[in-house]
């Protein structure tokens, strides 16, 4: 009796070691963290990369927070820019990742510097953004060659450390704030390992980047764009926006969709945004207003950090044993949530 | 010397808005500001490169890069 027990083990021990990383996703969140760039990658097997924390630290560790992060292995930060470094100190004292890799360019700023003192103070693994290969499981991170020399224009952007992530058939390039100048390099020097399926669209889709040619190169069918509401800096540009969409290429853009969770098994993939962009506040009508329900206004989902009035389409997809009510606009801040940038309650 | 109006005061931020057009605004530290600044009241505005505050701090700070790359062994990555 005690054998048969001890086969099932085993046997259930082979199925899950074998079994579980064929059928189990791969998470990859493009963070809403405003103007700014951030991405983290929860692997079936539980180890987490981050790549850039964006420009503020409460954002990013809320995110991680609320994402129920207890460990981080691999941080990139694509540049000193603080934009895409803010908040690393504090991620670096709370998670003690084992690697952390930038494109080695110093930068005057406190923001740099503190992130700096944070991998003296607790012994972070540090490495060059030189070609090289980071393997996380089965999720395979290349490091772009660098551009030789250094680009002296726009040094910090152009000199970002590109790295291309790849989880059996599915490939995603993540290109900090590369501009035109590095894409030319890279076509260069690294043309066979451009081809993805997703592009994380240089510099927040900056007219400075996104040259057609380079853009051809990625061939990708997905395009994210990490920038700001109504920032000021014109991210992303139309004519950039003009270009991906008469090359097919569809468009998510955290200012627009929240944050955009990419979910693949290695073969088929399938996009999550936050918010339905194409959903617009239903208009009012008689019958709604006669509905019971009336008093509550507002509404979320338990599962969601956002809430809307009650009538935005959003809400329609959310499951009843979900859907959460308010009778205030404050019960609803209260509760932790951020209003829905479609119906905007 | 650049001229400025500040347009009003929210929170610790002086909003400031340009003189010269194409209009635009940006936030300033109300720390940066005369004491007895007020709304509607016109800035002048000298800006001058500190070169040896700059070359003091990036040496300092490359000094400590540097110390973090001598562990770089140019490997790749098993985590």
């Amino acid at each position: 009796m005690r054998k048969v027990v001890f086969s099932s083990i085993i046997g259930l021990f082979i199925c899950f070691i074998f079994i579980l990383p064929i059928y189990a996703n791969l998470n990859i969140y493009f963070l809403d963290v405003g103007q700014g760039d951030s991405s983290l990658i929860i692997c079936p097997t539980g180890r987490v990369a981050l790549i850039d924390s964006g420009p503020s630290s409460e954002i990013i560790l809320n995110h991680l927070r609320d994402l129920k992060i207890d460990r981080i292995d691999l941080i990139i930060a694509s540049h000193a820019h603080a934009d895409h470094i803010t908040g690393m100190d504090e991620i670096i004292a709370q998670y003690k990742p084992r690697a952390f890799i930038d494109p080695g360019l110093s930068h005057t700023t406190t923001t740099y510097e503190r992130m700096i003192d944070a991998l003296v103070e607790y012994n972070i693994n540090y490495y060059e953004g030189t070609s090289r290969q980071i393997s996380l499981g089965d999720l395979i991170f290349t490091v772009m060659p660098p551009a030789e020399p250094l680009i002296n224009i726009s040094e910090l952007n152009n000199n970002s450390t590109v790295v291309r992530l790849d989880y059996y058939d599915f490939s995603v390039l993540y290109t900090g704030d590369i501009e035109k100048d590095r894409e030319r390099s890279l076509l260069n020097r690294a043309d066979n390992l451009l081809d993805v399926n997703v592009l994380k669209i240089p510099h927040h889709g900056s007219s400075s980047s996104s040259s057609a040619i380079f853009v051809k190169a990625t061939n990708p069918e997905v395009g994210i764009i990490s920038c700001g509401e109504n920032n000021t800096y014109n991210h992303p540009n139309d004519e950039v926006l003009s270009l991906y969409s008469n090359l097919d290429i569809n468009i998510y853009r955290t200012d627009q969709h929240g944050t955009i969770l990419v979910q693949t098994d290695g073969s088929d993939y399938t996009i999550h945004p936050e918010i339905d962009a194409t959903c617009l506040p239903m208009v009012k009508n008689k019958e709604t207003k006669q509905d019971n329900s009336l008093e509550y206004k507002y509404a979320a989902s338990k599962k969601s950090k956002v809430f809307h009035y009650i009538d935005c389409n959003c809400v329609k997809q959310i499951s009843l044993e979900n859907l959460i009510l308010f009778k205030t606009r404050e019960e609803a801040i209260a509760s932790d949530r951020r209003p829905c940038k479609r119906c905007n309650p | 010397m650049k001229k400025f109006i500040i347009d009003r005061f929210e929170g610790k931020w002086a909003i400031i808005e340009t003189i010269e057009k194409p209009t635009v605004t940006f936030n300033l530290s109300k720390d940066l500001l005369p004491n007895n600044s007020k709304e509607g009241d016109v800035l002048e505005i000298t800006i001058v490169l500190n070169k040896g505050e700059t070359l003091k701090r990036k040496n300092e700070i490359q000094n400590k890069l540097n110390s973090l790359k001598k562990q770089d062994k140019g490997n790749n990555i098993s985590l």
